[in-house]
């Protein structure tokens, strides 16, 4: 028995942070009736804490939702909804594919963005149906008019036509609805075929093991089959096949071509199951695989240690936890002179990055200090070897080297005229090329620039929307080494080298960043009881020098009376806040001290 | 002695002002009937000390009645150290002899500065005139035991300032001054006010500045805001310091007793009314000192006092103390010194006491 492939719609929604893509999907979800407003949390298919925070999706979520149109018939829409970030191209271009058409929701004052643009471009590429939706016409500010010219212009696809709507309000769902339905094309199915599944998402759960998201594209696949993933190569018995639902997963007998579902198969970890894997029969496989698929590949790496050295077990745990859900997370134990053990972690991005820091704090509560991230450098010994550097204590000593290599990135930047100036002026700095600009309207521009990705890592997208009023949006990918002047910075506290504070830099920013990093850190470092001198040199060469004098007054001098425990507190307290510092030789130094050093733009 | 003429602007101990004198007689009576309830002749003190607040706006018969339950419910030594605190205003001559023939042999003034401008900031209801005057008339009346507490630090202040008024009391009978640090309280009139304070370095060279003047006039520094004329220490304080047990009596007043620290609360009414219902009155704080605690204790207030802590006493020896590079480095620069089997800071190490001592109190506990 099987459906009426014709009534099936796949499609996802793309857009730029804050345009409004999660908010359109509750409504979608709420004016569907799969959720009944009161059931209806805001959001609900951000569903990480974290992610509701942000505003943003990390993981990508897919849901099926029944709707009944004026004329009667009943669709099975199956909404997948995409990570909106730059570190998760991969994973967009996945749940792409997995699709025949996209919501394209744009801001109905704010226009298309730098990341709408680069989102679009993927699901030009991917074949799909792009149906354009502006969004926030209840806004003061909006102009959907000037907006939808801007859609036809800079995409190339008719927009005369798209539905204008209030994601907040409501107003006009019911007219995306319409448009998905006519628009979007019915997925092409052959139930015939062997199977070939995409996996375009996958969740660890702790009594199913890995929850496969897929989308079924030839064949059918039902409980008790043996799948085989392709590029892993491993086997597995489905346990169980069902859909997902927005409270929960439902259970069926088979999935068939043409639709979104899950299968469960007591696999261990997502590792076993990437993203872009395709999922057979292990009896009578698919001919090809999905074209595409990419090991996930950490670009940024960063030391993570335990700010309570005995807790290394506990943070052991909790990256082995996150990795289970996560297979782009990666990492391995390294030892810090200035901070004990703690493990080398490999990420997407600086996003990912940072959410995997804040999970760890939130989810594990655990206290930890990271070390500035590392891009890979490629290095070309004397004698013709070449190794890949992630962790700047392992950079060879400078006569051991022929030549070094850094990657660069395109980068996109969209912006308003009257910011180019000062954003050309940031890129340079950040040793960009430039590449070329476009005028996307009489008001905004496109610019493309080469720039090495270790100049991205830190701290440039704060620098771009400090420069632009937050109006500037940045868009890249990886794409290939350069040769570069690398030089290995070390700071030094109290006249040790605090290897934990090492990093590499181009040769020319060696002296600015050092001086600039010798400030903060000297602002960073509390007094202590002796003066303690802060150093920054490249080989043995001090090349920035800074002073955090010695304490002056440390002493309760004042009469509490009889009342011993006052006073006992009041150095208990104190005693506290050196309890969130860590001890190098004599020197206590406060975890921001490692995160400040990151920061440069000021 | 919960009562002030007035409260001074950098003052956060708890107490009442204006004379409240009804108040004032069922305060004592309520004191006196809580001594009561403690009877027990096999406690023996050789100090008593009455604190404020301002002791001395109690009637003489106030301060009769309380000695007297004192001494009927407990072994007071006959060489009993007997203090009171004095406002300098508050004290004239015949409540001075009135004070001697009570028993009390030990008056501390707030004397806080010699410098009118900086009393009248502060809040002080005296003037440096009256407080030398009432100095001259303690010592005419008998009192050979006179301390004064000054303050240091204050909005304004110049290290001039402090030498004047050092001077002038080092003229006096004057056997004891605690030089007291100003800190700025939240919730003090101080706090709300806009007042810039003398630098890091001029309080720094205040601080020394007193150390050196007392010094050369004949005060030994024994704890870092205490000096002493020889044989003049003031044996109360010094129970603090050493981890000794005290009672306490007063709303706000902390106490010692049977392994327990306790502070009642700053609140006279509940004070009293507990009492009436023969009922211990409320406490904000009640900790049971473990020895463990006891053992810190020892650190953090041992290392006040200028002959230290015998290192045996906490399990430590001077190699043991070597092995922490920043201790070592505390004994090259002088903050510590290591002597006899004691270790105690010198003045410099008292200026950063805070930090030596979480040191010591982290390598005792490693």
């Amino acid at each position: 028995m099987t459906k009426n492939p014709r009534n099936i719609r796949n499609f996802s929604i793309i857009a730029h942070i804050d345009h409004g893509k999660s908010t359109l999907a509750d409504r979608l979800l709420e004016f569907t009736d799969t959720v009944t407003s009161r059931e209806m949390e805001e959001q609900l298919l951000d569903n990480m804490d974290l992610e509701r925070e942000r505003g943003i999706t990390i993981k990508a979520r897919a849901v099926k939702l029944d709707y009944t149109a004026p004329d009667g018939e009943v669709y099975e829409l199956n909404l997948i909804d995409t990570p909106g970030h730059v570190d998760f191209n991969y994973e967009v271009s996945r749940s792409l594919s997995a699709c025949e058409g996209a919501l394209l929701v744009v801001d109905a004052s704010q226009g298309i963005e730098a990341q709408t643009l680069a989102n679009a471009y993927l699901a030009v590429d991917n074949n799909l149906e792009i149906v354009p939706v502006i969004n926030k016409i209840d806004l003061a500010s909006a102009d959907p008019d000037r907006v939808k010219g801007e859609i036809e212009d800079i995409i190339g696809i008719p927009a005369q036509d798209a539905p204008c709507i209030s994601a907040k309000t409501g107003l006009n769902i019911q007219d995306v609805l319409k448009a998905i339905v006519e628009q979007v094309p019915p997925p092409k199915v052959d139930y015939d075929l062997p199977a070939k599944a995409l996996v375009f998402d996958s969740v660890y759960d702790s009594y199913r093991g890995v929850i496969v998201y897929i989308r079924m594209f030839e064949g059918k696949l039902s409980k008790g089959d043996v799948i085989k993933m392709m590029a892993s190569g491993e086997e597995f018995e489905i346990v169980e096949t069902g859909y997902m639902r927005p409270f929960g997963f439902e259970p069926c007998n088979t999935i068939y071509a043409g639709e979104v579902g899950y299968i469960t198969a007591s696999i261990k970890t997502v590792s076993q199951t990437q993203v872009g894997d395709t999922v057979t029969l292990a009896s009578n496989p698919t001919k090809e695989a999905f074209a595409g698929f990419k090991q996930a590949q950490p670009m940024v790496y960063s030391g993570v240690y335990p700010a309570d050295g005995s807790r290394y077990g506990d943070l052991r745990d909790a990256l082995s936890k996150l990795q289970l859900n996560d297979a782009a997370l990666t990492f391995e134990p390294e030892t810090s002179i200035a901070l004990g053990f703690g493990f080398r972690c490999g990420f997407l991005g600086l996003l990912h990055m940072e959410v995997i820091q804040e999970r760890i704090e939130r989810e594990f509560d655990l206290d930890i200090i990271t070390t500035a991230p590392s891009v890979i450098y490629k290095i070309a010994l004397r004698g013709g070897k070449e190794i890949w550097i992630d962790n700047p204590t392992n950079y060879p000593s400078p006569d051991e080297i022929e030549s070094s290599y850094e990657p660069v990135v395109k980068a996109n930047i969209i912006c308003p005229t009257e910011f180019v100036g000062g954003i050309m002026d940031l890129c340079q700095d950040r040793r960009g090329t430039f590449v070329d600009m476009k005028y996307l309207d009489s008001v905004r521009v496109e610019l493309h620039y080469r720039l090495p990705l270790n100049e991205i890592i830190y701290d440039f997208f704060d620098a771009l929307k400090s420069r632009s009023k937050g109006y500037a949006s940045l868009d890249y990918e990886i794409a290939d080494y350069e040769k570069s002047s690398l030089v290995k910075l070390d700071i030094l506290l109290n006249g040790d080298i605090v290897d934990a504070l090492s990093f590499i830099v181009h040769s020319e920013k060696a002296y600015t960043r050092a001086r600039k990093i010798a400030e903060k850190l000297k602002e960073n470092i509390p007094r202590q009881m002796f003066e303690v001198p802060v150093q920054a040199a490249i080989g043995g060469k001090i090349i920035a020098r800074e002073t955090v004098k010695a304490m002056r007054k440390d002493v309760l001098a004042k009469c509490y009376g009889g009342d011993i425990t006052r006073k006992k507190k009041l150095l208990e307290k104190q005693k506290e806040g050196k309890k969130k510092m860590r001890r190098l030789g004599t020197v206590e130094v406060p975890q921001e001290a490692f995160m400040a050093v990151l920061k440069f733009d000021e | 002695m919960p009562f002030c003429v007035k409260k001074c602007a950098y003052c956060d101990f708890y107490s009442i002002a204006g004379t409240c004198s009804g108040k004032r007689l069922e305060y004592t009576a309520a004191v006196v009937n809580h001594i009561n309830m403690y009877h027990d002749k096999s406690l023996v003190f050789d100090s008593i000390y009455f604190g404020g607040g301002t002791p001395s706006l109690m009637s003489p018969q106030d301060l009769e009645n309380i000695l007297c339950a004192l001494k009927e419910n407990f072994t007071i030594t006959p060489d009993c150290e007997i203090t009171l605190e004095l406002n300098p205003e508050t004290a004239d001559k015949n409540y001075l002899s009135e004070l001697k023939w009570l028993g009390v042999n030990r008056l501390s003034f707030g004397v806080q500065s010699l410098n009118d401008d900086e009393l009248k900031l502060m809040g002080r209801i005296h003037t440096a005139e009256k407080a030398v005057s009432s100095i001259q008339d303690a010592f005419n009346a008998g009192f050979d035991n006179v301390s004064c507490d000054i303050i240091f630090g204050v909005p304004f202040q110049e290290p001039k300032s402090i030498r004047n008024t050092l001077t002038e009391l080092c003229r006096l009978p004057v056997a004891h001054i605690s030089a007291y640090g100003l800190k700025v309280e939240p919730n003090t009139p101080f706090a709300r006010m806009e007042l810039i304070f003398p630098d890091e370095d001029t309080e720094e060279r205040m601080y020394f500045d007193i150390i050196d003047f007392l010094g050369l006039n004949g005060f030994e520094q024994y704890e870092i805001s205490n000096f002493a004329k020889k044989g003049k220490h003031s044996r109360h304080n010094l129970k603090y310091w050493q981890g000794t047990e005290y009672l306490s009596f007063g709303p706000s007043a902390s106490g010692y007793f049977k392994n327990r620290r306790y502070t009642y609360k700053k609140d006279i009414d509940a004070y009293i009314s507990a009492i009436q219902n023969k009922k211990e009155p409320p406490v904000s704080e009640s900790l049971t000192v473990s020895e463990n605690e006891k053992r810190q204790e020892k650190i953090i207030f041992g290392l006040r006092l200028s002959k230290g802590i015998l290192l045996s006493e906490i399990d430590l020896s001077c190699y043991s103390l070597t092995k922490s590079p920043i201790i070592s480095r505390l004994l090259n620069e002088d903050y510590i010194r290591c002597e006899n089997g004691f270790l105690r800071l010198t003045p410099k190490g008292f200026y950063i006491s805070n930090g030596i001592i979480n040191e010591i109190l982290e390598l005792q506990k490693g």
